[in-house]
């Protein structure tokens, strides 16, 4: 039997500093950062599972937050199956209030169909007594209609299941308005083959309207049983914004390590645009202009995604020889 | 007597005639004798013509003896010349040959030499073009990379937007060599 691919384009978005790359990057199995290090551009990470009849491609299009040098690419927004909006359960006023102006207004623009979830990130560090403060400024920002998730990046915690969770509603999604022959209980197989239940993906999101304080903190308090990560370590330090990569010799940054970031975002986008092409071979010949143009959209906004990156080395360059 | 006179006429006649006769072959005679002498004259100078004639077979005889001996005599002389000079010739060749073998050899050499020569200076420049690539190029790879990527690409954008004009067959060739392209590029930065 042939077995299809399914190839899913997540984006996460969100305010610089709430831990976008660091929740991919623990997701896909590198190490916590030990450092901020503002991502430039977009940074393309992917995850695949292999279902008996299907192969599950997971895009992960990680977008920087800094929006100084970090202009809005509308590749980070069209075709979009999927969008995690990130906030800082820490500053979630600020990273909150950047999610409405900024990003919400994007992906109804250019991707109204995808599905999103509001995600609070650094559960780690939510204090049980500013728990109540929290509840009460999400239900003040009246973000409705999406499933609202806790995870500690730092911890781990929730961060598989949030993943897990994009894909079984994309594959829902799926089953529901799709080819329901042929990708009927594809999304129970893929539960399986990650060992999870609906149950456990269900208690996952909070209902920000019923939960309570004590709840809440119960419920978000970090398990620390993955990769021994001692929180007590090292002091938390509130993180400043870069809003100029020239000066970036007086935020205590390794500038060499955000060139290595860069570079290695951009062999992930080559892999990603290698991925483009080889999709576009396998598209049928009766949506093949649609998916040229597509394809094309994608391609030119990765182009200047590109320059970005190379902007940026430049930049960084700059800074060298003026100190 | 009447007949005596006739007969003697007739005698005297007869006399006469005998006499005239006798007068004719003694004139014939001196004419033989003439002949006899102008023959034995004829053939004394037949004689001799005939000595001068042998003796001139003789000198003839001799003289072209010594025509032959000095043709031969010639023709010695210039087939010994031919043969020293062919030998000459067979020396001098072969002492050339000699030379053009030692000449050879030595151009072997020298080529030989210029080769191994051309390859060091062609590897020293090299090594030291490398070196100045090098140190400009320092810490800046990545970055190179990047441009040359870029530059690449804008390229594979260009080509993109000319692919719906394609029909499936040109389509799928040039949508190879795309890809071609971009794995190649993708082999060099992930390398």
């Amino acid at each position: 039997m042939l077995v299809s691919e399914i190839n899913i384009k997540l984006t996460i978005l969100g305010q610089w500093g709430v831990g976008k790359t660091s929740m991919v990057n623990t997701f896909v199995g590198k190490d916590f950062p030990s450092m901020y290090i503002p991502t430039i551009g977009s940074n393309i990470a992917r995850k695949e599972y292999r279902l008996k009849d299907n192969h599950i491609r997971l895009n992960i299009w990680d977008i920087g937050g800094q929006r100084s040098f970090n202009p809005l690419n509308p590749v980070f927004f069209s075709n979009l199956d999927s969008a995690l909006l990130l906030f800082d359960l820490n500053n979630p006023k600020e990273s909150l209030q950047e999610i409405i102006d900024t990003y919400l207004k994007n992906l109804s623009k250019h991707s109204p169909e995808c599905i999103m979830y509001l995600v609070g990130n650094k559960s780690d560090l939510l204090k049980p007594e500013d728990s109540e403060i929290l509840l009460n400024i999400i239900r003040k920002y009246q973000i409705q209609g999406f499933p609202i998730v806790f995870v500690s990046a730092k911890t781990q915690d929730n961060i598989t299941e949030l993943f897990t969770l994009v894909i079984f509603d994309f594959l829902k999604k799926l089953e529901e308005s799709g080819n329901k022959t042929q990708f009927q209980g594809i999304s129970k197989d893929f539960l399986n083959s990650v060992g999870k239940s609906e149950e456990d993906l269900n208690d996952l999101i909070i209902n920000i309207d019923e939960i309570d304080s004590n709840t809440l903190h119960k419920k978000i308090t970090p398990k620390i049983i993955k990769k021994n990560i001692k929180l007590t370590e090292k002091e938390y330090i509130p993180l400043k914004e870069i809003k100029d990569l020239k000066q970036i010799r007086a935020f205590d940054i390794d500038k060499n390590k955000i060139k290595e970031n860069i570079f290695s975002a951009f062999k992930n986008n080559l892999v990603a645009i290698s991925e483009l092409i080889l999709e576009l071979k396998k598209t049928p010949i009766n949506s093949l202009i649609d998916n040229i143009d597509k394809t094309l959209d994608d391609l030119s906004n990765l182009n200047k995604d590109f320059e970005l990156k190379l902007d940026s080395i430049l930049e960084l360059e700059k800074s060298d020889k003026n100190n | 007597m009447k007949n005596v006179p006739k007969t003697l006429h007739n005698l005297a006649d007869q006399y006469e005639k005998t006499m005239s006769k006798m007068n004719l072959v003694k004139s014939n005679n001196k004419a033989i004798q003439n002949l006899m002498e102008q023959v034995s004259n004829l053939e004394g100078e037949m004689k001799f013509v005939k000595q001068e004639m042998t003796s001139l077979r003789g000198d003839l005889l001799s003289s072209q003896e010594r025509i032959e001996q000095t043709i031969r005599t010639q023709e010695e002389i210039i087939m010994d010349m031919i043969n020293k000079f062919n030998e000459e010739l067979l020396q001098h060749k072969s002492s050339m040959k000699e030379d053009i073998e030692i000449l050879k050899t030595q151009q072997d050499v020298l080529k030989i030499s210029y080769t191994i020569n051309e390859k060091k200076f062609m590897d020293k420049v090299n090594s030291s073009i490398s070196r100045i690539i090098n140190k400009q190029v320092e810490g800046k790879e990545n970055e190179i990379l990047m441009k040359i990527w870029m530059s690449e690409f804008k390229e594979i954008i260009r080509d993109f937007e000319k692919l719906k004009k394609f029909r499936p067959k040109e389509f799928s060739v040039r949508l190879n060599e795309i890809s071609d392209i971009i794995d190649i590029f993708k082999q060099k930065i992930l390398s």
